[in-house]
């Protein structure tokens, strides 16, 4: 048996290798372990501000589009066939634009649940940003999910208690199969994320998000909600107190520098051009047709009363032709910054939240004022002291929807208006609330306890 | 009586042997190929006396006189009898004496892992193919020669382009998103094998075994059971391939030289619609839509022009391809040493014009024996291949020819005389073909050394140490007609290198207790090392040349210009995620008792990098037990002269993933927003994430009848697959993209049938061997995820619970309706519908087939010798995803294409019954705003049955070949893939097109996309031992 002793041989000389230096490797190149790559403060900076790469690469007009795309603000889109299925409100679970873009938010909000995770870990040099990180990671994750749950899941109102489906409000790293959240339970949770940033979001961040942004976003969420009251307070709140001012001589807010009015924005470079898909999908300046062009209904409402400024975003082409359209000038230029929150969208919101309270309507008269008398470079249409309730909520919406244009605003009013102003609104002749009027899932989202939303259903 | 008379035998043999007898037998004992035999038992029947043949082979054997029965045999050979008459005092000189390999080889020795074993010792389930059978036929590469001729061995040839890969899968599909291929094991390294070292380039995914010269081979072993495979643990899941290259053999130095020369042509030849009848058809479907005028064209072409042109692409792209092969190698074995030489070139042309395979090959194998206690062991190959490529399928060529370059295309441009390039180079695969240079070469080493050391008897220690070495470089010119610019040409370089080694260490000793119990004790110990680097040329400023240089000083490719020197490759760069390393230990016992009870445990440990701490380590064990019932002596059948039973439990793994899952990633690499650095996340860590896990049981009958004149072999195993890896196409809401995790559960199970029989023997033999494997696949569980959680890129399958992996997961095409034309779908519940909708997708069909075999018949008559091989497919469907375009929507915005004649049975006017659609322009009056819908309507059987190879040979007679100073010559003609039977409507049954990734292949074989068919091809070729 002594000659079992020469099995251990090869045994032993092995087993040298065996310690676990051997096998761990380390990750070279571009991509590190998540061990090296975050160790400072400044490495977790990164990581937030990465966050807000995204929300560039989603606010960068693909968003707003597909809104758009389901409002009765642009005609049918020339040569794209993921766009026509939006438009035509029978989007397949195949449609790659439509998934991409209800993808975006989601990897912002999986880094800034990544942060919120990594919080008590981070080395701070400075433990007063620990509370402000977290907050800015709450607001960005509010702002991905209110826009996913307002594309993808019927609008707030559809059913009386909101129970209908929406999105998977995302709140840890995890990979975990999980359904659809209430319409209710999202918007509690969005609002739930925008009161912790509110309080402890600085009020001056950079390009960053801001004390500001998060009111101001609270406001969107309320009014959509149909809760003016607080929709109005919040606006008003920014509007007074923030450090933005109405500009009073420019309609446009899509400028290389950031618009004074904007509350929150992304950012755009002559080196990156992030506003690629507005510019590439509406700029009519060009010898092609462009693939997004305003409806006739449109033009017709907006766009031959030359007294408004603002019937210069539209141009006529090929007029009289069989082949006749017409073209958004908005955006002809070759990069902007883009607001996604500004005082103009507030000041609407305020003026037809007051209008809808019957409170501070003077208040209300003079943000639908402020609005006209840029639009007609004079007073010749601002609406007398004195209107109506009604008369400011009629003023506030004819207004909204030609100042927001392109915004993908649009739409999300007209559900408002249906589910819970119960006005019987239709939308190029299918009611507002019919399946195809929501977005479809990509089909990688469909698991055993994820139902996608209908295909069709709007004719 | 028997007694005394064994006792006066004992007597003559022992003390008079010379006196008595006067008369003695000669002879040489030679193999097959007239290499001498030495060591072969000669046996005289009548006077009960032997002996054996010396290392020349030669015997001589004093014998009574009068009429004799001698035997000769010799293990792995069939016994030789022979009748003779000797006359008193004669020499009686019989000549060479040629065996013929045996067909029972149960006393044969295989090769298993890290060892050898005699055949009927086995336990575990395996097949044995030797040279002979590796080399009876040209194909792209050795391991498509292997079709038909294994159970449980399902070989799907690439297409017809040179140098294309097979899938291999032994006994099913295990896996989803790791690789599902048999690890490949040359003289002891698991080689690098990776199809995807290059992706999907031209419609091709480059072929690693492509390098390996068939002619090299001695045998292939096929591993398929536990018992067998999980001695190689983590990565036996999927069967294990042993390769064994040649040693010397034959005590005189012999010269072997065998050449082969043949035709290739495609086994069916692309029908595509000529110039005016396209126009008929695409006029048709204009007034089909109420569009009046003439149709708009595409390119700006007229309809004159469209009519005055009629180019048929298909005769443009193929040809008949010549085959070229010639096999010098040299051998020799003596008592000290031995050793192996062989050169090789090999010239394979594919019919597509352009595309051929060239590879040049040297190997020197040799053993040196210091004393009785060491010796040293070497084999080292180097090879450079050369691919010399073209576009195929979706990419152009042929694949162009049969789709969207349309007859009514010129191939030259009248106006300037040069390539016609109205439509895009694209659709002009001549132009292409002619101003673009593409070369994939292979340069590699596969070597080995091995120390054996036996210092005392039944006792030795191995040391091997291995080294596979790979630089596969692709090199790609294009033109100023394919770029499109004046003075802008293009150059580039994608070249990788992959270092990959191992070091094993193994003790064995064996045992015998009391005569009856034998035991073997193996333990060894290992390592590998792979890493894979991206070697980039540089410009002036340091920059890596990713993209090649495009600029008017581009004349040529980098290997025939002077960007070689103008821009040294200095920079290589480590992949992360294919470099790998394992270390295993691993031991087996083998027990026999009497030779009848036969007992097998293995055990290994292996430990990856691949894997976190937390699962970094696995063990697979296996247990298999024997009983050969035929050594009982109770068991008195006269007709069953060998009968076996043997079964195995045991479980494998798998771990062909990209390195670093487990630990996640983060993106560092310097991107930014507005001006400030960002870093995120693109990868979520798994922790947790391990091996795939198999449990195999097997079991099976081996039984030999009427003294080996019929074998058979029947077996049964239950594959049972958990943690199978999915690289998830993560739900969005997850937050990043592909995610690995182990999720998935497979069941394969199935029985394999083996006969091989001996018809006739004599002068006249035949020889029937016949197998066939039936395969049943289960995805058993995804975790909760979708069909569509697993997508490889371009393929058209999915994943559905309770269906084989590889679903053809469609929208169910009804018929067309009679009144206008359109097509009828069914939605999910089987109502009629007009609309393509894919949430109406159901499971309609899979690509595995039930069952594969084939059936191999073999006669010899004197020095001829003639066989013929078929192969079938029993079940499984093609989905012809080209057909959905060929005879589809002739829509100008999403692009023409050419016809089929299958159109010819469309639906033309109220109450055709038709199979396919009204044409139209408009993909909307198919139901659908998608321009390509896949439906069922493009599914088909995918049976076949093909007469894989006949070969017609003659072994001229060895006196003969002697005057010609000869050992042996044979002659032979050979043609492959002669006949196909098929109801597939396309080109060709068997298909394995490009794919993007492994889970592409594992789902996606049987999916066609323009894939170019098989090849036939013809061959003659002589052999010569000298």
């Amino acid at each position: 048996m002594k000659k079992i002793k020469f099995l251990l041989i090869p045994a032993l000389l092995l087993s040298a290798m065996a310690c676990q230096d051997y096998l761990e490797l380390e990750q070279t190149g571009d991509t590190i372990s998540e061990e090296n790559a975050l160790q400072t403060q400044q490495d977790y900076e990164e990581l937030l501000w990465s966050c807000y790469d995204v929300i560039a690469n989603t606010y960068d007009g693909r968003m707003q589009i597909l809104f758009d795309l389901l409002s009765d603000d642009l005609a049918a889109p020339n040569s794209n066939a993921d766009y026509t299925e939006v438009y035509n409100r029978n989007m397949l679970f195949f449609n790659s634009t439509l998934g991409g873009v209800y993808g975006q938010p989601y990897f912002a909000i999986f880094r800034a649940n990544s942060l919120i995770e990594a919080l008590d870990n981070i080395p701070f040099t400075d433990p007063a940003r620990k509370v402000s990180m977290e907050a800015e990671a709450k607001f960005i994750r509010a702002l991905g999910h209110f826009d996913l749950v307002r594309g993808w899941g019927q609008p707030y109102g559809f059913t009386s208690n909101n129970s209908h489906p929406g999105i998977i409000y995302k709140t840890s790293t995890a990979t975990d199969i999980l359904a659809r959240n209430t319409v209710g339970d999202v918007y509690d949770l969005v609002i739930s994320d925008l009161e912790f940033a509110e309080v402890n979001l600085p009020s001056a961040n950079g390009d960053a998000a801001t004390l500001w942004a998060a009111k101001a976003l609270l406001a969107k969420v309320y009014f959509q909600k149909g809760d003016y009251a607080l929709a109005a307070q919040y606006a008003s709140d920014v509007i007074d107190n923030g450090p933005y001012s109405f500009d009073l001589n420019s309609l446009d807010r899509f400028t290389a520098m950031p618009s004074t009015e904007a509350i929150f924005y992304t950012l755009s470079i002559d080196l990156d051009r992030r506003s690629g898909p507005f510019t590439g999908n509406y700029r009519s300046d060009g010898t092609s047709v462009p693939t997004l062009r305003a409806s006739t209904s449109m033009y017709q409402t907006y766009g031959t009363d030359t007294t408004d400024l603002r019937s210069n975003w539209f141009i006529v082409k090929d007029a009289g032709q069989p082949n006749e359209y017409f073209g958004i000038s908005k955006f002809n230029k070759d990069y902007f910054s883009v607001p996604v929150l500004h005082i103009t969208d507030l000041k609407l919101m305020r003026a037809e939240a007051f209008g809808e309270l019957g409170t501070n309507l003077s208040v209300a008269i003079q943000d639908i004022n402020d609005i006209r008398e840029r639009a007609y470079s004079g007073s010749s249409m601002n609406l007398p002291s004195g209107s109506s309730g009604a008369e400011i909520i009629d003023a506030a919406r004819w207004e909204r929807r030609i100042e927001m244009l392109g915004e993908g605003d649009r739409v999300q009013q007209l559900k408002r208006l249906g589910a819970v102003e119960n006005l019987p609104i239709t939308i190029r002749s299918a009611p507002w609330d019919c399946p195809g009027m929501i977005l479809q899932f990509p089909v990688t989202e469909r698991t055993d306890a994820f139902v996608l939303n209908q295909t069709g259903g709007c004719n | 009586m028997k007694h005394s008379y064994a006792k006066r035998f004992l007597l003559a043999a022992l003390l008079i042997p010379a006196l008595q007898y006067a008369q003695v037998i000669t002879g040489t004992v030679v193999d097959e190929t007239q290499q001498p035999l030495p060591g072969a038992a000669v046996y005289v029947v009548e006077q009960q006396t032997g002996t054996n043949s010396d290392m020349d082979g030669k015997f001589i054997i004093p014998v009574k006189p009068g009429e004799l029965t001698v035997e000769v045999s010799f293990i792995g050979y069939a016994k030789l009898s022979r009748k003779v008459t000797v006359a008193v005092g004669q020499t009686l000189n019989l000549g060479s004496l040629s065996l013929k390999p045996e067909i029972s080889k149960l006393d044969e020795i295989v090769v298993v892992g890290y060892g050898v074993q005699r055949k009927r010792e086995v336990t575990g389930s395996m097949v044995k193919l030797d040279s002979k059978k590796i080399n009876d036929m040209p194909t792209p590469t050795f391991e498509a020669a292997l079709q038909g001729k294994a159970a449980g061995v399902q070989i799907v040839t690439g297409s017809g382009v040179a140098g294309s890969g097979a899938v291999v899968r032994i006994r099913g599909v295990a896996s989803i998103s790791a690789s599902a291929d048999p690890l490949y094991v040359v003289d002891g390294i698991p080689i690098t094998q990776d199809n995807f070292l290059q992706g999907n380039s031209g419609g091709f995914n480059n072929n690693p075994l492509a390098t390996i010269n068939p002619n090299d081979i001695e045998s292939i072993e096929i591993l398929k059971d536990a018992a067998a495979t999980s001695i190689y643990g983590s990565r036996g899941a999927n069967g294990v391939i042993l390769i064994t290259t040649k040693r010397g053999k034959g005590k005189e130095l012999k010269f072997n030289f065998s050449t082969r020369l043949g035709t290739a042509s495609p086994t069916q030849r692309p029908q595509m619609l000529n110039s005016q009848e396209w126009l008929q058809m695409y006029k048709e479907a204009w007034a089909n839509d109420g569009k009046v005028g003439t149709p708009t064209l595409p390119a700006g072409l007229t309809w004159e022009q469209a009519e005055a042109t009629n180019t048929d692409w298909v005769d443009q792209t193929i040809a008949t391809g010549f085959k070229q092969r010639y096999d010098l190698s040299a051998q020799m074995a003596k008592d000290k040493y031995n050793f192996y030489v062989g050169g090789s070139y090999d010239l394979n042309e594919s019919y597509l014009i352009g595309n051929s395979y060239e590879r040049l090959s040297g190997r020197i194998n040799g053993d040196y024996r210091f004393s009785k206690q060491f010796e040293v062991g070497l084999s080292t190959s180097l090879v450079r291949g050369t691919n010399n490529r073209i576009d195929n399928a979706w990419s152009g060529g042929l694949g162009a020819a049969m789709s969207t370059a349309l007859p009514i295309f010129p191939v030259i441009d009248t106006a300037t005389g040069d390539y016609w390039n109205g439509a895009g180079s694209g659709n002009n695969p001549v132009g292409v073909r002619d101003n673009k240079i593409w070369r994939n070469r292979e340069l590699r080493s596969i070597s080995n050394m091995k120390l054996t050391y036996k210092p005392f008897k039944n006792f030795a220690l191995n040391a091997s140490g291995s080294l596979d070495h790979m630089t596969l470089r692709e090199d790609q010119y294009n033109s100023e007609w394919i770029i499109g610019q004046p003075n802008q040409a293009n150059a580039f370089r994608n070249q990788q290198k992959i270092i990959n080694y191992n070091l094993f260490l193994t003790a064995s000793y064996i045992q015998t207790i009391k005569e009856v119990h034998n035991l073997t004790y193996l333990i060894g110990a290992e390592s590998q090392n792979s890493n894979t680097y991206n070697e980039f040329h540089t410009d002036d400023n340091g920059n890596a040349l990713g993209n090649g240089l495009t600029d008017s000083s581009v004349t040529a490719p980098y290997f025939d210009s002077d960007l070689e020197d103008r821009f040294p490759i200095n920079t290589s760069i480590i992949d992360p995620q294919s470099t790998y390393r394992f270390v295993s230990w691993f031991g087996r016992v083998n027990y026999s008792y009497k030779d009848k009870y036969l007992a097998q445990a293995t055990l290994r440990a292996d430990g990856s990098s691949r894997f976190g701490r937390n699962k970094r380590y696995g063990f697979f064990p296996s247990l298999s037990v024997g009983w050969i019932v035929s050594e009982e002596s109770f068991f008195t059948s006269k007709k069953i002269n060998y009968l076996k039973v043997k079964s195995s439990l045991g479980y494998t793994g798998n771990a062909q993933i990209p390195g670093f899952q487990y630990q996640g990633g983060y993106n560092v690499g310097g991107a930014s927003y507005g001006g400030s650095a960002i870093r995120f996340p693109v990868r979520l860590e798994n922790p947790n994430i391990q091996w795939e896990n198999s449990r195999v049981f097997d079991m099976s009958v081996e039984a030999a009848f009427l003294n080996d004149r019929i074998t058979t072999e029947i077996a049964y195993y239950n594959k049972y697959s958990s943690q199978v890896f999915l690289g998830i196409s993560t739900p969005r809401n997850f937050g990043f993209g592909t995610y690995w995790d182990n999720v998935g559960e497979i069941l394969n199970r199935g029985v394999e049938l083996t006969v091989k029989s001996r018809n006739l023997v004599g002068d006249l033999t035949w020889t029937t061997e016949f197998n066939i494997a039936n395969n049943y696949n289960e995805l058993v569980s995804i975790g909760g995820y979708s069909e569509d959680a697993v997508s490889g890129g371009t393929n058209d399958t999915r994943t559905v619970v309770g269906k084989p992996v590889g679903t053809n997961f469609l929208v169910r095409f009804s018929h067309v309706d009679r009144e206008n034309g359109r097509p009828v779908y069914l939605d999910k519940d089987g109502n009629q519908t007009y609309e393509w909708n894919p949430d109406d997708r159901v499971a309609v069909g899979n690509v595995l087939p039930d069952a594969v075999g084939g059936i191999n018949n073999t006669f010899t008559y004197k020095g001829f010798d003639f066989s013929f091989l078929f192969a079938f497919v029993i079940g499984g469907d093609i989905y012809d995803s080209s057909s959905k375009r060929q005879l589809g929507p002739m829509s100008i915005d999403n692009g023409l294409w050419n016809l089929t004649p299958q159109i010819y049975d469309r639906w033309q006017q109220p109450g055709d019954d038709a199979r396919y659609p009204r044409l139209t322009t408009e993909t909307a009056n198919l139901g659908s705003t998608t321009p390509w819908i896949n439906t069922n309507l493009w599914l088909h059987d995918g049976s076949y049955l093909r007469l894989r190879n006949l070969s017609f040979g003659y072994t001229l007679p060895a006196e003969k070949v002697k005057k010609w100073k000869m050992d042996y010559m044979r002659v032979y003609v050979v043609g492959t893939n002669l006949l196909t039977f098929t109801r597939f409507p396309g080109l060709d049954p068997e298909i394995a097109r490009d794919f993007e990734n492994n889970a592409d292949r594992n789902m996606s074989v049987n999916i066609t996309y323009l894939t170019p068919p098989q090849e036939r091809t013809y061959s003659i070729g002589v052999d010569i031992t000298f």
